[in-house]
């Protein structure tokens, strides 16, 4: 059973008089504990794609489908709260809260939890610990490095501990080894803490990092490129 | 957003002066050197002062004075229009040479009193204010009526929120045969008014102080203006405050989505000098705007506008007209410059100081 | 971190703004406040006696006297319980001051009519055993920096003495009134005998008397006032509250222009935190759309905005009248005698309101666009 089910999604939005068509009938799964890039140059509909599996956005038509719940119908209010519960995000710009410290960013979501206080900063200081950034926990955004920023995201990404994470160009905005340091942390969480990950990448060394690699070109799926080495992992 | 502050606070302001302007004008409009009051020794008002016809004889008869009017003060309860409760208003028992001391004294309506009739004529400012005392009308004012012949308008003075008639009848009517409250003078030379205080003081004859009609009314303008003064200094001053806490955030935020442009400016060679002067005027333009429109609103909303208080000296109402003089609209102009400098200065400071390399990154 | 402290954290995410803001308005609250206070003595609210006192005047002005055997004829009625008389003598205590409160009064059965006036055995003892005796409250004690034991020479305008100098006293004793709205209202008080004999003055100012039962006081006025009907000198008897009340009205309607000025005072704040409240709304927008992201509810992101603005206004709002009541409690001794600023609960009340009030309408806009804002537009208005 699929964990993300995408039936003949289109997508268009209106730009001016124009109806520009983002998604052109795109069907698509993923499976649980599945790393998939998504790749294709600017405009092809990726990010779009990214939102409405991440369900920040809804499809013109068709079915996104994901654990098993239809998220077409849902409430922007239901849909929130899916959200918190079951969808992780990293962006490419990081998106931390500029006045709260690391250890607070990643707290953020528990908010939304039944959980005490104690609880939340014992969880919060976790995840800062996962990503490997507890002798950051004071700092605010703006004295942590890109890297360190993008760690944090991560970490606010898993602290509810959902089951997929959604990450817009994670590293579209480090440099190389910074952006090889981020892409490892991702693989750990796929492969040791069970994460399912769908990654917008249009750099190829990052997509590498993912099992497999899907093409998107002006809304549709052009090629469904799967890496050797991991499926023979996968069959192993 | 420095506009509406500083409109604000300039609006308040210059009505609460404009309510002290007022108020003075009504002490000060038609006092004359000619003229002199003279009351017991030792009386602030005409409330507690007490003389006799024979003092007022003999002061006529003084070398310098060239008319001397005995008046007679008493205070009447009438309901005023605006509350309908009854508030004190001055009745003055006068002598024909009062209307010639006072030659700003103008009949608009009617006729002067005639002697020996229980009759009054009204000041227009207290006709405004008190209900009942319209030409024609019949008061009553402690036990006896009295019919209204005549209104008249004195220049502004506080005469006009008084009524007066006759001395011999409001001396029986109130019961005061043969007191009198003051003498008005009108002297031959104004130079003449402070030997002839001196002479009389010395006068063995005489338990009176004369006072020249400026001095007389300076202490009842002082009882009565002060604390309008110092309250609207006070409200001022708390205002601004505020208003410069509002003027310096906008400028600041001014400054702030300008960063990029100033810091280009600053690349391309322009120094700390122009970008603080630019910030500081356009500061000061829209706080000029803004105190200007205050006044306006100001002189619009309370100009003539007009009410009435207690004199505190005489303890009976007076009325008067807020006056947005062109003085208090040029005060409105330069409080708002002064706090248009305060709050562009900081801001212009720190975009002097901005640092361009990183304002140009965007940080 | 909780989420009270999460949102107190993210309001100053422009600290400099809402700081100057916050300011600006707590201004606005201290005026309010001080502006009330002058409303409510001039609308003569500030005092709060007890209803068994009354004061028969003179029925044409308050200032004129009355003869000095219509005490006996007022004892007589039905209900009264003690009656004593006081004249206004119009004293300074320095050259150029106003006059202060100073009444010449008959000292036996002033304290009498005036229970609640706490003075002790001795000091009263003094002020009866001594022609030439005073006692002072403690607010005009303060004021003139006088002592017991001193001789204090007055000023009076309405009686002069003969010489042209001031009148002496020895001030022998002191008394309070635990009702606070009296204590500043409380007169120097000095022998009525003292004054007869140096000035013939054979009249008095004015009646006060206790009654039995407050709510016969109108009826009791009715039968006072109709015993001197037929006579020269009419009188008018009404409870001293509502004498004193009278007595303001005669300033005339500040209270209207007081609020006329809180209007604009508050008209202009409302506008310049309804602006600084947009503005930081617009600076926030990514944060919030990132909060939506995290899955946040719209709801609860516009609730937040609800209370970001009602915290704004109502911390403004507590520190201005903070600052407010802490001004009016130091500067209280100061003011002239009789000019009392007090903050009654009813301005705390309004006071409350209006910050309240201003806090919901002003976070109004930002709540209901944030309650709007689509995640996927903001995210990208980056």
């Amino acid at each position: 059973m699929a964990l993300v089910n995408l039936e003949s999604v289109w997508k268009s939005y209106k730009k001016g008089r124009d109806r520009v068509e983002v998604l052109n009938d795109i069907s698509f799964r993923v499976n649980s504990r599945d790393f998939v890039a998504l790749m294709g140059p600017s405009g092809s509909g990726k990010t779009t794609m990214l939102n409405l599996i991440g369900g920040l956005d809804r499809p013109t038509s068709g079915v996104v489908t994901v654990n098993d719940l239809v998220l077409n119908n849902l409430s922007s209010g239901k849909l929130a709260r899916w959200r918190s519960e079951s969808i992780g995000f990293v962006f490419q710009f990081y998106n931390l809260l500029p006045v709260f410290n690391a250890r607070q960013n990643v707290e953020l979501p528990l908010l939304l939890t039944k959980l005490g206080r104690k609880q939340r900063k014992k969880n919060a200081a976790l995840a800062l610990d996962i990503v490997g950034l507890s002798d950051r926990a004071r700092h605010t955004p703006a004295r942590l490095s890109g890297g360190q920023q993008q760690r944090v995201a991560i970490a606010r990404a898993i602290v509810a501990d959902p089951k997929i994470l959604v990450c817009d160009e994670p590293t579209g905005d480090l440099d190389r080894s910074t952006a090889t340091e981020i892409l490892r942390l991702l693989q750990i969480l796929n492969q040791e803490h069970d994460k399912t990950i769908i990654m917008v990448t249009h750099d190829p060394k990052a997509a590498e990092y993912a099992k497999r690699t899907m093409l998107l070109d002006k809304g549709k799926l052009v090629s469904r490129l799967i890496q050797p080495d991991v499926e023979a992992e996968v069959e192993a | 957003m420095v506009v509406i502050g500083i409109g604000g606070v300039v609006a308040v302001l210059v009505a609460l002066l404009s309510m002290a302007t007022g108020l003075t004008s009504v002490f000060t409009s038609s006092t004359d050197p000619y003229r002199g009051v003279a009351v017991r020794s030792g009386a602030t008002g005409e409330l507690s002062s007490n003389l006799g016809l024979d003092e007022a004889n003999i002061v006529s008869t003084l070398d310098g004075v060239e008319l001397a009017a005995a008046e007679l003060f008493v205070i009447a309860d009438i309901p005023k229009k605006a509350t309908n409760t009854a508030a004190n208003v001055v009745v003055r028992g006068v002598s024909e040479d009062s209307y010639n001391i006072r030659p700003e004294l103008e009949l608009v309506e009617g006729r002067r009193t005639e002697p020996g009739k229980n009759e009054i004529i009204v000041g227009t400012k207290a006709q405004e204010e008190f209900i009942g005392l319209n030409l024609g009308d019949i008061v009553e004012l402690r036990e006896f009526t009295w019919t209204v012949v005549g209104t008249f308008e004195a220049d502004g003075s506080s005469i006009e929120s008084e009524i007066w008639g006759d001395l011999s009848n409001v001396q029986s009517e109130f019961r005061y045969e043969g007191g009198i409250t003051s003498i008005r003078l009108r002297l031959t030379s104004p130079s003449l008014i402070k030997g002839l205080a001196e002479s009389i003081k010395e006068d063995p004859r005489l338990q009176v102080d004369l006072h020249s009609e400026q001095d007389w009314y300076k202490k009842s303008l002082q009882d009565n203006t002060r604390l309008i003064k110092i309250f609207a200094l006070i409200v001022g001053i708390i205002m601004s405050v505020g208003a410069v806490f509002a003027a310096l955030n906008t400028m600041y935020t001014a400054v702030a989505s300008r960063t990029y442009e100033i810091a280009t400016l600053r690349a391309i060679g322009f120094g700390g000098g122009p970008v603080v002067i630019s910030v500081l005027v356009e500061s000061l333009i829209l706080a000029i705007f803004g105190g200007g429109l205050g006044a306006l609103i100001a002189y619009l909303a309370f100009n003539g506008f007009t009410v009435s208080t207690l004199d505190s000296t005489a303890f009976s109402q007076i009325v008067f007209d807020f006056n947005v003089s062109p003085f208090l609209i040029s005060l409105g102009i330069v409080v708002s410059v002064g706090l248009g400098m305060i709050g562009g200065f900081f801001p212009a400071i720190r975009a002097a100081l901005l640092p361009v390399t990183a304002a140009l990154r965007g940080e | 971190m909780t989420i009270f402290g999460f949102l107190i954290k993210s309001m100053f995410r422009r600290k400099l703004l809402v700081t100057l803001s916050m300011l600006s308005l707590t201004t606005a609250f201290l005026l309010f406040i001080l502006l009330r206070s002058v409303a409510v003595l001039f609308s003569g609210d500030v005092i709060d006696v007890p209803d068994v006192r009354m004061q028969t005047n003179s029925k044409y002005a308050m200032i004129f006297p009355l003869p000095h055997r219509y005490g006996e004829e007022i004892a007589a009625v039905e209900g009264v319980l003690a009656v004593t008389f006081a004249s206004w003598f119009g004293g300074t205590f320095r050259e150029g001051d106003t006059s202060a409160m100073t009444f010449a009064v008959d000292p036996s059965t002033y304290f009498e009519v005036h229970e609640n006036y706490q003075i002790s055995t001795e000091h009263l003892e003094a002020f009866l055993g001594l022609r030439t005796a005073a006692v002072a409250p403690e607010a005009i004690m303060y004021r003139y920096d006088l002592e017991v034991g001193e001789k204090v020479p007055v000023t009076s305008s309405i009686y002069p003495n003969t010489n042209g100098e001031p009148w002496t006293f020895d001030l022998v004793g002191t008394y309070r009134s635990e009702n606070e709205s009296e204590a500043a209202f409380l007169p120097f008080l000095f022998h009525y005998e003292y004054l007869k004999e140096a000035s013939g003055e054979s009249d008095v100012g004015w009646y006060t008397f206790t009654i039995e039962d407050p709510d016969k006081a109108t009826e009791i006025a009715q039968i006072v006032d109709s015993k001197f009907e037929n006579t020269a000198d009419k009188t008018k008897t009404m409870t001293e509250s509502q004498a004193f009340r009278n007595m303001m009205e005669q300033f005339g309607d500040i209270s209207l222009m007081m609020n006329g000025i809180i209007g604009a005072v508050f008209f202009t704040m409302l506008l310049l935190t309804a602006n600084t409240m947009i503005h930081s709304y617009r600076q926030r927008i990514p944060d919030l759309a990132v909060l939506k992201t995290l899955g946040f509810s719209d709801g609860k992101v516009a609730r937040y905005m609800i209370f970001e603005s009602l915290l704004f206004c109502t911390s403004s709002a507590a520190v201005g009248i903070g600052i407010a009541v802490a001004t009016l409690a130091l500067i209280g001794p100061y003011l002239p005698s009789g000019f009392v600023l007090i903050v009654t609960w009813n301005t705390l009340f309004w006071g409350t309101c209006i910050a309240v009030g201003l806090g919901l309408f002003i976070g109004l806009v930002p709540a209901f666009s944030a309650n709007r804002l689509v995640i996927v537009d903001a995210l990208h208005a980056r």
